[in-house]
């Protein structure tokens, strides 16, 4: 992500109102340059550090065994700022050993109506035809599985020269955009499958030559594959079941994988680590606020709320910007522990009220959003449910699966602690809708 | 372009806006909800206003063609964007929306990059909920959100007035303070009374205070209601919300009425009630299968009941139905059947409206005389009421058959005289039957004077379609007394709010007042093209095939005489078809010209133009 580090464009943590919502700007995962001063370790409160057992995990792999890590989350959890976090471990040397990164976006190489394996292999290819110090003419398996790639291309109606080097950003920006030709390449990949995927195997163990001694271990993180839209197949199945569960568990390549899925699959009847190889999942959860079902009043969860006031402390001078600390509390309770609502939330104080933010200042703010909960909520089958969930912190068994879906990526449930319990959003909590379900009403 | 008024609590929303757009730095996804319409285009030409000004960054507008990818769409680099066109069109929206939705989500990291400001998506609640759904990576960018909320107008069912009289406010207000000082509480009583304060607030348009009234009414049910009482004021959000225009909430606290009933065991009453609803639901969404399923059971629950009110509301849905389907003598005869229910109940103010119901039933059928008795039986009853709103729409109905039936006298005597519904709907009918006096009698002023009153009670009430029809009459009123500024800011009001029929019409009269300025130039003809085609989307080829007539013309006078010759041709076969004569010949008359003339020559062609127009002219 190359962009100025927000430190460089204003003084941290903000005072003024146009700096409190520059700081407080919702769509900026945190990059590696940001991360010093703005990253808070929130792993006392998610459960555990999730990300650097990640990376213990890749770390810690003996000789030939390779991890598979399959990384999920919410919307606004900060999949993306870990995922960058964990790349910028890896690389960096730790008891003599450093890892050769390669992040591949899948936005860049895929388009995601018609995302399947052998797509996926192509932009594996790709993503190490760009790396620093890798040469794939140089190897033997390089110029071969392009070969091969070219083969089924021109089954697809498609001729593409044989320089590898010059053609494959064409070849990428043609799987990216031209549907139709993505399609008919998965078609004419079916009866290369298993050439395909044994010389991607030779190619990265080719490629591993060529990295220095100390680095020679690869890493892929392929980012943003958990926003491939669920559909359905050639063969009337799920494309997330197909795609995450039968065919990406088959690519077997000598480097460890770390991959975003949908959150969804989490709920899948067939759990993700069964079918990959030496995998782990990995839910990145949200900021308990609360306390959990079970406890006697379940009123708020101080560690949490402690942990997101030093996050935001690091962007806002809170002495400056909030009237008390109830107002501080007050905006955090209704982020339900989601920091990019948190983040939100406090931008857009400044639009509806004078710095000092007072408790008012969070009522006022929070109106728009209970609306738009409101609107999106009416008539919805699932609201008897949420109260459900709000009571018990849990699904009941028989949750319809498509119902579950909606409402973890709208962000009206939320998981706290991976999936240990579940709430209603605080801001779906306000809504009308919802309070006309209460089966007290 | 006119300012429309989007109401102080809009203006607000907008004004908070305009502050966030001032304080944002860089890309900030900005989400304005705001349906299709008036209220959209209101917004956007405020957004526009603001852009590059007061410290809102520049916001180019780009409006998706039908199928175009909202990312491709964006590829490049853009100070800043108000992107339009989302909720997508034809059968296959739905599909063609989640897509787009997708199709966001998916390349959300890269828009930064392509988008330098602020991106404002401007979309339907459709939309909204899609991209909640469909694409939540993206929908959590939202660095600001607000929704536009349609301003009160009125039912689209039946005029506003076809119920008891609204209640007064101050009267409920003392019947609360004094009810909640009872000991024991009365706490249910309680809730009854702002749930009726709600109705009365909301039939006032004051809309914040209805809401207010009906949450204090949903607490105290939780704490003393029965579940009648519940589903009860859910049927009532649900109507309030279909005389606001919100179509959508409507449909939505219907669902949560049902899933209440099917939780419990409700009362008759209840059930009945929501048969009601649903039976008036249907209507008002023009579903008119379902509404034909559904009035049989909701007639026969309510005359169970003894509800003449409700039943009578029904016959008179059934007979709107009737009159979609032709069934004219079924539509007779259900009017007559309400009429006779609400004379036994002694509701005189509902049995004058359903008589003017009547009247125009009668006047559509044919019918005159009969017509002509029914409405002064409408006038009578409604005087007796003394209900000002229903005293003007019976005087209106029946001033405006005595005018189809070349009656001056009679409609002199129903129109005149002061009525005390100014600036309501009914006030805006008798305005404009008032003005269709003034024209027939060639009193141009009166008639400006009664047009623009009508304008004002549509404007006031909301109703697009009304206020593009009145404008349309101010246009030609205008073009007939030469007053260029009059006929210039109706057309454009037609063409901004009208539907596709009324947008023709005024893409065609704001072409011909150029052409009538001596503009010939080729953004006319492509104005005369998109008349053209918005006459045959509408269905009204009389009017299409002027336009091509025209625009042949125009496109002759621009040498362009290939095109030209189409379109007269095409133009010349509808008037054959359509059994035009004289027209058809002058058509042939230009052709003719055409096939004579060796080379194009501007001045022939535009001498052709001013003869084309001038003979076209009325």
């Amino acid at each position: 992500v190359a962009r100025q580090p927000i430190q460089d464009t204003l003084t941290l943590p903000a005072v003024g109102r146009r700096e409190v919502r520059a700081a407080c700007d919702p769509s900026r995962p945190l990059i590696p340059e940001e991360q010093a001063q703005l990253h808070e370790d929130l792993s006392i409160v998610q459960g555990a550090d999730r990300i650097a057992q990640v990376e213990n995990r890749i770390r810690d792999a003996w000789a030939e065994s390779y991890v598979s890590e399959l990384v999920t989350g919410h919307a606004g959890c900060g999949k993306s700022t870990e995922l960058l976090r964990l790349a910028s471990e890896l690389r960096k040397p730790k008891e003599g050993r450093a890892y050769h990164v390669v992040y591949v976006d899948a936005y860049d190489y895929l388009n995601p109506f018609e995302v399947r394996l052998p797509q996926l292999v192509v932009s594996l290819m790709a993503a190490l035809s760009v790396e620093p110090r890798v040469d794939l003419q140089r190897t033997r398996s390089g110029p071969r599985l392009w070969g091969q790639v070219r083969l089924i291309l021109k089954a697809a109606g498609r001729e593409i020269g044989g320089d590898l080097t010059k053609e494959i950003p064409v070849l990428k920006s043609l799987l990216r955009v031209d549907l139709h030709l993505v399609r008919k390449f998965r078609e004419q990949s079916d009866d290369h499958i298993q050439q395909i995927l044994s010389l991607i195997r030779d190619l990265v163990l080719e490629v591993r030559t060529q990295l220095p001694p100390d680095q020679s271990e690869i890493v892929f993180v392929i980012d943003n594959l958990e926003k491939i839209p669920d559909g359905e197949t050639e063969t009337k199945v799920s494309l997330h079941e197909t795609l995450f569960l039968r065919e990406l568990p088959l690519l077997d390549v000598p480097a460890h994988v770390v991959l975003t899925y949908p959150i969804s699959l989490n709920y899948s009847p067939v759990a993700l680590r069964q079918v990959f190889h030496n995998a782990r999942q990995t839910t990145i959860p949200m900021v308990g606020i609360r306390q959990k079902p079970g406890a006697e009043a379940r009123g708020d969860d101080a560690a949490g709320i402690a942990a997101l006031r030093r996050l935001l402390a690091r962007r806002v001078k809170l002495d400056k910007v909030f009237a008390d600390d109830a107002a501080v509390a007050a905006v955090i309770r209704e982020s339900g522990g989601c920091v990019r609502d948190l983040l939100r939330l406090v931008g857009e104080m400044p639009t509806v009220g004078a710095i000092p933010f007072s408790t008012a200042t969070v009522e006022a703010v929070i109106a728009d959003y209970v609306n738009e909960y409101e609107r999106i909520l009416q008539g919805k089958p699932y609201l008897p449910l949420l109260h459900t969930i709000e009571r018990t912190g849990a699904f009941p068994v028989d949750t319809d699966q498509s119902w579950k879906q909606q409402l973890l990526l709208g962000l009206v449930v939320l998981e706290y602690d991976t999936g240990t319990w579940y709430d209603v959003h605080p801001l779906a909590k306000r809504t009308r809708a919802y309070r006309a379900a209460s089966p007290e009403s | 372009m006119e300012a429309v008024d989007l109401g102080a609590e809009n203006d607000e929303r907008m004004a908070r806006l305009r502050e966030a757009l001032a304080l944002g730095e860089g890309f900030q996804l900005v989400i304005v909800q705001v349906e299709p319409g008036e209220q959209r285009e209101e917004v956007l030409r405020r957004l526009q206003g603001w852009a590059g000004r007061s410290g809102v960054p520049w916001l180019e507008l780009v409006c998706l063609a039908p199928g175009e990818s909202p990312v491709m769409r964006l590829e490049g680099e853009h100070a800043g964007v108000i992107l339009v066109g989302l909720e997508a069109d034809g059968v296959d929206k739905a599909e063609r929306t989640r897509t787009m939705a997708t199709e966001l989500n998916w390349s959300r990291d890269r828009l930064p990059e392509r988008v330098h400001g602020p991106l404002v998506l401007v979309v339907s609640q459709r939309v909204q909920s899609e991209l909640f759904e469909q694409a939540p990576d993206f929908y959590s960018w939202r660095m600001h959100s607000t929704s536009i909320v349609p301003q009160p107008r009125a039912l689209g069912r039946l005029p506003p007035w076809f119920e008891p009289e609204p209640e007064d406010p101050a009267v409920l207000e003392a019947m609360i303070a004094e009810t909640s000082a009872l000991e024991p509480p009365a706490i249910r009583e309680l809730g009854r009374l702002y749930a009726r304060l709600a109705r009365a607030r909301a039939l006032r348009g004051e809309d914040a205070e209805a809401e207010a009234a009906l949450d204090a009414a949903y607490d105290a049910y939780v704490r003393a209601g029965t579940l009648d009482d519940r589903v009860d004021l859910l049927l009532l959000r649900s109507d309030l919300a279909a005389r606001t225009g919100r179509k959508e909430d409507a449909s939505a606290w219907l669902e949560q009425a049902r899933q209440k009933v099917r939780s419990g065991l409700p009362g008759p009453d209840v059930s009945a009630k929501l048969l009601f609803h649903e039976a008036m639901h249907a209507l008002d969404r023009g579903d008119f299968r379902s509404a034909a399923a559904a009035l049989p059971p909701a007639i026969e629950a309510v005359t169970t009941l003894g509800d003449l009110h409700k039943e009578a509301t029904l016959l008179i849905g059934g007979a709107a139905l009737a009159f979609h389907l032709h069934a004219m003598q079924e539509e007779k005869l259900l009017l007559e059947r309400a009429v006779e229910l609400l004379h036994d109940a002694g509701q005189l103010a509902l049995e004058a409206a359903a008589l003017t119901l009547c009247a125009r039933a009668a006047a559509l059928a044919g019918r005159s005389d009969e017509a002509e008795q029914y409405g002064l039986d409408a006038v009578a009853r409604a005087e007796a009421s003394g209900s000002a709103n229903t005293v003007a729409e019976a005087r209106a109905r029946l001033g405006r058959i005595a005018l189809a039936n070349g009656h001056l006298e009679l409609a002199d005597e129903v129109l005149r005289g002061e009525v005390a519904a100014v600036g309501t709907h009914p006030g805006g009918e008798l305005a404009e039957a008032r003005a269709h006096l003034a024209l027939c009698r060639r009193d141009d002023a009166d008639a400006e004077r009664h047009l623009r009153a009508a304008l004002e009670a549509y404007r006031r009430e909301g109703s697009p379609w009304e206020v593009a029809k009145i404008s349309l009459e101010i246009a030609e009123l205008g073009r007939r007394t030469q007053n260029w500024t009059l006929a210039l800011t109706g057309f454009e009001a037609a063409d901004r709010l009208g539907d596709t029929g009324q947008r023709a019409v005024a893409a065609l009269g704001l072409a011909e007042l150029s052409l009538a300025r001596g503009e010939v130039t080729a953004a006319i003809a492509d104005q005369l093209a998109v008349a053209s085609q918005m006459a045959v989307a509408a269905d009204a080829a009389t009017l299409a095939d002027r336009s091509r007539w025209l625009r042949g013309a125009v496109l002759l006078a621009l040498g362009r005489d290939a095109e030209g010759r189409m379109e007269l041709e095409i133009a010349l076969a509808g008037f054959e078809t359509r059994g035009q004569a004289e027209r058809a010949a002058e058509v042939r008359d230009l052709l003719a010209q055409l096939g004579e003339r060796s080379s194009p020559r501007s001045s022939d062609s535009s001498a052709a133009v001013h003869e084309a127009r001038s003979k076209r002219t009325p």
